[in-house]
């Protein structure tokens, strides 16, 4: 057996539609939409930003509370994993061209 | 001979066997990535900061292709902490392997080639690899499957497993489709499972990577080692 693209596809479709529904966005423009767009979205969804944290630390109001840590971390990990799933499907299409 | 000349041949014997890739599985992978560096831009894949942060998952290519230095030659044929990996599957020996890296270290998968029955899972990683770093000289035997199966369960089960934890980042809890796809007494391997040193910062314990250490530490019969140094090895014992 080898690369099976058609599998790899569906599977990244099914997981940026995941991430579209999250941010409020109607799947099926899916042809439609740039990762510019998609950050955006998922930017002004989770608007704690690493600079805001800072901010808070040099405020002397010590350590973080565990709400701020928490948003923080959601914020990374839902922007880093859409900006995954559009390479992966890039490199997809990519192959699907080639 | 006195005692310390003794120890130290010791160890070279022992490095020897627990090496079992070639001495140019750095120049191999940076010549792959250069490849794959290539045909990504022929691809025109957006690499702009705003498309794709500072993420290591996506420049891995870019890191690795680079120019040959001290620092790639010192690389081996592992990924950051990678050598625990390697010593794993050296000390387990089992029978079928799933791996899903392939790409990012055409070495291993040589290695796991040779000494099990290989499987890989479905993804860029198998495509890649496929077009720049299998050289069909190798005798490459393997069979392929989908994320898809391995989420409905119908992977199989493997004595031996090694996964990156951006295979489970998105969503922690499909690592036990991974674990339970372990035969017993079978290892799973997460490597980079530190996340870009995530786990290891105050806020570690509301992370992905924290979740799913939780989840694994809760599964049934497992045994969960996770060695912090480097990039960070998670090792997972079904007993």
């Amino acid at each position: 057996m080898s690369y099976n693209l058609e599998q790899d596809l569906d599977y990244i479709d099914i997981k940026l539609r995941y991430y579209q529904h999250i941010l409020g966005i109607d799947p099926d423009n899916i042809a439609d939409l740039s990762i510019d767009f998609l950050l955006e979205k998922a930017i002004s969804l989770a608007s704690f930003t690493a600079a805001d944290a800072r901010e808070y630390a040099i405020s002397g109001l010590g350590a973080y509370p565990p709400a701020i840590l928490f948003l923080r971390n959601i914020r990374i990990e839902l922007i880093t994993n859409i900006r995954r799933f559009w390479y992966m499907q890039q490199l997809a299409l990519g192959a699907s061209s080639g | 001979m006195d005692n310390n000349e003794s120890t130290f041949r010791k160890f070279q014997l022992i490095e020897k066997i627990v090496k079992p890739y070639d001495e140019n599985a750095a120049i191999d992978l940076a010549d792959v990535c250069a490849k794959i560096i290539i045909y990504q831009n022929s691809l025109q894949i957006d690499k702009r900061k705003l498309a794709i942060g500072s993420d290591l998952a996506i420049l891995y290519y870019d890191m690795f292709g680079s120019q040959l230095s001290d620092w790639q030659q010192n690389y081996g044929s592992s990924t950051y902490g990678g050598f625990g990996v390697e010593q794993s599957f050296f000390l387990k020996r089992p029978n079928k392997t799933l791996f899903s890296y392939p790409s990012w270290n055409p070495s291993r998968a040589k290695y796991f080639n040779s000494e099990s029955n290989l499987t890989l899972v479905n993804g860029f990683q198998v495509d890649l690899f496929e077009k720049f770093a299998k050289d069909q000289s190798e005798g490459w035997s393997y069979d392929v499957i989908s994320r898809q199966a391995i989420e409905n369960g119908d992977g199989g089960f493997y004595d031996f497993i090694a996964i990156n934890i951006w295979d489970i980042i998105d969503d922690p809890i499909s690592v036990l489709d991974y674990y339970n796809m372990l035969e017993a007494h079978g290892v799973l391997c997460i490597n980079a499972s530190n996340y870009d040193g995530i786990l290891l910062e105050d806020n570690g314990i509301y992370s992905a990577p924290y979740e799913i250490h939780q989840i694994l530490k809760e599964a049934p019969s497992s045994l969960v080692y996770h060695d912090f140094t480097q990039l960070g090895v998670t090792f997972v014992i079904k007993m």
